[in-house]
């Protein structure tokens, strides 16, 4: 099973259910990057690791992915990027349900902060967000 | 009749021991997650992954990255050694990190651009290992 993929389904599913994320950045939740002509801000996530871990007597237990989420904002001002990572925080942190139509997201914690700033030409981006590490496995 | 019990204390033999032991199994993972994020690296012109370096808190190759990535790529620009938060003297620690300004780009890519991270699957690859290192280590104590 591929748990990155479902862990993707969880969180656009997840970010779409939240009404104060839904009235920051619409609809506008993307596997990195943010697709050219899309507007900001949004929210991005990225897979940087995973793991299968093998239960005794089974091929496969559960899956470990640790995925950055991270709200992208256009401008200097830090306040709404940090909203929209404070907000993914309530969402994801300690969260628990389906994934998708045959796994289940456990457990997910986040690990790290993420905080990343940068300018193209005269515009300014900023990243705020975190590393969550979800467990997934079949339901 | 009489029962005599000593206790002989090696606590202190034990714990002057540790710290090198810890420092041998940093120092290896430290190697270990440098050569996984340099063969994940992208290459293009070299300097990305020329500029990787470890600090295992005795020895630095920072410099020699520096001169590697430059070497590579004139005009890169080189961000500072990362610096840990040190703790007590018994702290074991390092660091493993690439020098050139863009390897945060790459690694986590920016709004607009794919990421194409090579340093934390190294990491989290890394992660075990230590754990079988360090019982290696202190095996025998």
């Amino acid at each position: 099973m591929n748990y990155a993929t479902r862990v993707a389904n969880f969180i656009v599913a997840r970010c779409a259910a939240d009404a104060t994320l839904a009235a920051i950045v619409g609809n506008r939740v993307f596997a990195h990057p943010v697709p050219a002509g899309e507007a900001l801000p949004a929210v991005t996530f990225l897979p940087l690791a995973g793991d299968t871990q093998p239960l005794l007597g089974e091929t496969e237990g559960y899956g470990t992915v640790l995925m950055l989420i991270r709200g992208i904002t256009s401008g200097e001002d830090l306040t709404q990027a940090i909203a929209i990572s404070d907000r993914l925080d309530v969402i994801f942190n300690f969260a628990e349900g389906t994934a998708g139509a045959d796994a289940t997201v456990f457990a997910c914690v986040k690990e790290r902060d993420y905080l990343q700033s940068e300018v193209e030409g005269d515009v300014w981006y900023r990243h705020v967000g975190g590393e969550f590490r979800f467990y997934v496995r079949r339901t | 009749m009489s029962v005599r019990v000593s206790v002989h204390n090696r606590l202190p033999a034990i714990q002057k021991d540790v710290t090198p032991r810890l420092r041998r199994a940093v120092a290896k993972v430290l190697f270990d997650i440098l050569a996984g994020g340099q063969s994940r690296a992208p290459i293009d012109t070299g300097a990305l992954v020329n500029s990787g370096y470890y600090n295992d808190g005795s020895r630095s190759t920072y410099g020699k990255a520096v001169t590697a990535a430059r070497a590579r790529r004139a005009n890169a620009g080189i961000t500072p050694e990362a610096t840990p938060r040190r703790g007590g003297s018994t702290e074991v620690w390092g660091t493993v990190g690439f020098s050139v300004a863009y390897a945060a780009a790459v690694e986590y890519g920016t709004a607009r651009r794919s990421a194409r991270p090579f340093l934390r699957p190294s990491v989290e690859g890394a992660k075990r290992t230590l754990e079988g290192l360090v019982r290696v280590e202190l095996r025998g104590l």
